[in-house]
């Protein structure tokens, strides 16, 4: 039997996920949003997670808006947004799921031994709720963000 | 002519690597495949100069390709290069010694990636 909990004071601080995610964002995509903190993203948008297990288990969910995971796959293969099919934007989103949450454990709990999920793809109805960290483009609205659960043992 | 396997489950990171590896300046095919077994397959048929696998993949991971890979007579020489968000402590080691030529982590920016591909590309030859 387990409970899940959201994470705060023995997990990533504001600051370390914008850290964190703001080097994702910029390695891999050459994009630098804003943190904003908590929020709702602009819609539509399209999501993944990944769940890890270790001496702490738990998921990262992603969710982001579709004409920013657009743009950021154009940039990141070096080609117009309007070649961009459905199946890149589902293969970007996960592939930042994933490079999020592998960044992200090993920056909460350093030095310890993980297996990680292969990334899955959100259902729709899961992606209405706030996000705890979102980051925002120019126009200051949430356009990613994401949540990080841990599931502790009772 | 180079023969370099790239093994990725996600289409965009196939096509990344594919275009990082084309600007390495070095005559090179690239084939792709989706994950480890089909990987394995691919490696047997065409015996590439040099395999750029993802780590965590459906079907085969690349810690299975890896020993995989070093168990062929045929392949035990072609460099492999891992490449993954893993930072778990002592991943790398595990798969250096499971007989990963070099293991690089995600998030990697283009010019990084074409500098260890070109590292290990001339390490070879």
């Amino acid at each position: 039997m387990s409970q899940t909990v959201s994470v705060s004071a023995s997990s990533p601080s504001a600051t370390l996920v914008q850290t964190l995610m703001c080097r994702v964002f910029e390695a891999m995509y050459f994009y630098s949003p804003q943190y904003c903190g908590s929020g709702r993203l602009e819609q539509p948008v399209t999501g993944a997670s990944v769940a890890f297990a270790g001496s702490v288990s738990g998921e990262l969910r992603v969710a982001a808006n579709i004409r920013l995971v657009r743009q950021l796959t154009a940039d990141f293969l070096g080609i117009d947004a309007a070649e961009v099919s459905e199946a890149h934007l589902d293969a970007t989103v996960r592939e930042l799921a994933n490079v999020a949450c592998c960044s992200m454990v090993s920056a909460c709990m350093p030095g310890e031994d993980f297996h990680f999920s292969v990334p899955r793809g959100i259902e729709d109805g899961d992606l209405q709720q706030n996000l705890t960290h979102c980051f925002s483009g120019d126009q200051g609205t949430p356009q990613v963000g994401l949540d990080f659960r841990l599931i502790h043992p009772s | 002519m180079m023969r370099v396997l790239v093994v990725d489950d996600s289409p965009v990171m196939r096509t990344f690597l594919s275009r990082t590896l084309g600007m390495t300046g070095i005559a090179m095919s690239v084939l792709q495949a989706e994950n480890g077994k089909q990987a394995l397959s691919m490696a047997v048929e065409f015996l590439p100069d040099l395999v750029l696998t993802d780590l965590n993949m459906p079907e085969m991971s690349g810690d299975e390709l890896v020993m995989k890979i070093r168990g062929n007579p045929e392949l035990k020489s072609t460099p492999v290069i891992v490449l993954s968000a893993d930072r778990s402590a002592g991943r790398p080691e595990q798969l250096i010694h499971a007989g990963a030529t070099a293991y690089m982590t995600k998030p990697v920016s283009p010019e990084c990636l074409r500098t260890r591909l070109l590292e290990v590309i001339e390490g070879k030859s």
